[in-house]
């Protein structure tokens, strides 16, 4: 022990300079450990936070235009260069990871407005209450929504494109019309004003679901009529002035189904939903690559249902991956030094090592000697990270381990120079003189 | 029975192919209590030979006993082991640590044996008293003259109270004054029953010695 002691207080008496740069390339190479784990943390704190199974967004609300170009509807009808635009942008968007999608929701209405009489005394029979939702969906719709199946099945692509080209139209019911009717019930669709169709049950939803629309639960499912989009659109086209039924004007539509079906799609990119399944795709970022490609407005995707990708984890790994440059560099320019000084120390302290060897000091003491010298700089060296962890957070942010065990690994490859030498310490140097 | 004894001993240094012999077939004994000079005209082998006997180095051929024990060093920790427990050592230029006071300096000798303790401080005070440099224990090696300097590593040397201290050229450094004092010093250790072996190119202090060993140059 007294060899220990002894060498030590020497050691730090005769270099007072070196082990000054030491202690400081140690304090560089702690600071340095303590920013990047520190930072690593942090960072996956708030992703995590964020990105924890009920907070990472699925689902978007999509808005086109400025404050000072919005884009208008009429901007897209059929045959216009907005429009062809769209079109290309749609396809382009929904054949990648994220899929757009619409719905649009009629606000309650009296059952009665909704289906024919003998529907609704049937449903009257069953106990169902007078109101209902009325829904008109397109593609991704269910997933977006965050509907569940309960019973039969959602529409199929087929039925969703060419609602009106079935024989009859399909339709999906919220949970509280299952008491009433099956799948394969045939409905009369009558409002007594613009549509008299025949209607096919194809599914009923779950209850109670919906995603949460910003943070508020949706829950209207419940009482849903849900039909394809596509098919209220030749209707209004064919029923404009809300005056009655034309059936030639809805024959036109009809033919014009591709058109609809295309005019639908551009739709939703403008007042659309978006559905992204993978978390890891910043749909933001996804979108602008798009439109950039083509001058379109400016697509904005509002996360609905959590956060966005983009505000959190893509910045946090840019950041996370220049914090470990820094860090690594610093560490790497200190190894540098901390091995540097460390070695001239060493070989103008050969001779007193052969003194001691001369001694009968083994040479393993002596390394032994240096290397808990190191340990202790290392320990010194980590207080102001910790004294700076204390005071600025009242807490060590993270555990001392880590850091000790990065310091660990720099000192091992800086001592190692060190300990080679000291390893072809020769006395008959010292006994020659040529050591004095 | 010889403290020291060898046999044959062969030296050479250099690569295979350029080999310089330094000590060829040397036998020597040094009786317990003696008191022997190495002289030698410069590369006659006498630092090496002196090397070989404190298991500094190794000899490439012939035996060495010490103290009837043949002594089979190889490396650095064995060499170590061997000195610690047996040989004090000298050197001409003192190997003196200088950050350390004269006190410690001779309690160096000490730090690897079970002396510890009041022992150890009685006997680093008997030493230094013994070598008339009592009041120079708290000074630092740098303040100190030659001869307090080479008082200082023999105390060292003696502190551990071997029955053999080898010394390379002890007086080399010094001038004929003080030379006499460590002479005195190092006589008065023998006479007490150390045995010394002394490098020296110098016939005065050989002559100091109980016996002279010359070394032919090869």
């Amino acid at each position: 022990m007294k060899f220990y002691t002894k060498n030590f207080a020497r050691s730090v008496f005769t270099h007072p300079k070196v082990n000054l740069i030491i202690l400081f390339d140690l304090i560089l190479t702690a600071a340095a450990v303590f920013v990047l784990i520190q930072n690593f943390y942090f960072l996956k704190e708030k992703h995590d936070e964020f990105f924890s199974e009920d907070r990472v967004a699925k689902t978007y609300e999509l808005y086109v235009g400025d404050e000072l170009f919005p884009l208008v509807e009429s901007d897209l009808y059929s045959k216009s260069s907005m429009y062809y635009i769209g079109l290309k942008l749609y396809n382009e968007i929904n054949s990648s990871s994220i899929k757009t999608f619409g719905y649009s929701y009629e606000l309650k209405g009296m059952r009665g407005a909704f289906f024919d009489k003998a529907t609704d005394e049937k449903m009257i029979n069953s106990g169902h209450r007078k109101m209902v939702d009325r829904y008109y969906v397109t593609d991704y719709a269910l997933d977006g929504l965050g509907l569940q199946i309960a019973e039969g099945r959602w529409f199929n692509q087929e039925e969703l494109d060419h609602p009106y080209l079935q024989e009859r139209v399909p339709m999906v019911l919220g949970s509280n019309f299952a008491s009433t009717f099956d799948v394969g019930d045939i409905i009369i669709y009558d409002d007594d004003v613009r549509f008299h169709d025949e209607a096919v049950v194809v599914g009923f939803l779950e209850s109670n679901t919906a995603i949460e629309y910003y943070g508020v639960s949706q829950g209207g499912f419940d009482d849903a009529v849900i039909m394809p989009e596509i098919y209220f659109f030749p209707r209004i086209h064919a029923n404009k002035d809300m005056s009655g039924y034309d059936p030639d004007k809805l024959r036109e539509g009809i033919q014009r189904r591709d058109d609809a079906v295309n005019y639908e799609r551009v739709r939703t990119l403008t007042s659309g939903y978006l559905y992204c399944p993978d978390e890891n795709v910043d749909v933001q970022k996804l979108i602008n690559d798009y439109t950039s490609k083509y001058g379109f407005y400016q697509i904005t995707a509002t996360p609905i249902d959590g956060a966005a990708y983009s505000e959190t984890k893509s910045i946090s790994e840019r950041n996370l991956l220049l914090i470990g440059v820094l860090a690594v560099s610093t560490t790497v320019i200190c190894m540098i030094s901390l091995g540097g000084v460390l070695y001239n120390r060493t070989l103008d302290d050969r001779r007193t090592y052969c003194i001691y060897m001369s001694a009968g000091i083994p040479l393993w003491k002596i390394n032994l000697s240096l290397i808990t010298e190191m340990l202790f700089w290392m320990i010194l060296s980590i207080l102001p990270v910790i004294a700076l962890s204390l005071y600025e957070y009242q807490t060590l942010m993270i555990p001392l381990w880590q850091i000790g065990l990065f310091e660990l690994i720099v000192m091992a490859v800086s001592i190692a120079p060190s300990l080679r030498v000291n390893s072809k310490c020769n006395l008959d140097l010292l006994i020659r003189n040529q050591m004095n | 029975m010889a403290l020291i004894e060898l046999q044959g001993i062969n030296k050479s240094f250099g690569t295979k192919d350029k080999k310089v012999s330094v000590l060829e077939n040397l036998s020597l004994k040094v009786e317990e209590g003696e008191m022997v000079a190495i002289m030698g005209k410069s590369g006659a082998g006498k630092t090496t030979l002196l090397n070989i006997i404190a298991a500094i180095d190794y000899p490439d051929s012939g035996t060495y006993l010490y103290d009837g024990k043949e002594v089979k060093t190889r490396n650095t920790s064995q060499g170590i082991k061997f000195r610690k427990d047996r040989i004090g050592l000298i050197v001409q230029h003192f190997a003196l640590i200088n950050d350390f006071k004269v006190y410690d300096n001779v309690e160096l000798g000490l730090w690897e044996t079970n002396v510890k303790g009041s022992a150890r401080k009685k006997r680093v005070m008997e030493v230094l008293e013994s070598l008339g440099i009592a009041d120079l224990k708290d000074k630092y090696p740098n303040v100190l003259s030659g001869g307090e300097k080479q008082r200082v590593a023999i105390g060292r040397a003696i502190a551990n109270n071997h029955k053999l201290l080898l010394a390379d050229e002890p007086t080399g450094s010094l001038d004929s004054d003080t030379e006499q004092d460590i002479l005195n010093i190092l006589k008065d250790l023998n006479s007490k029953g150390m045995t010394i072996v002394m490098v020296t190119h110098d016939e005065d202090v050989a002559n100091v010695c109980d016996r002279t060993i010359f070394l032919d140059k090869h």
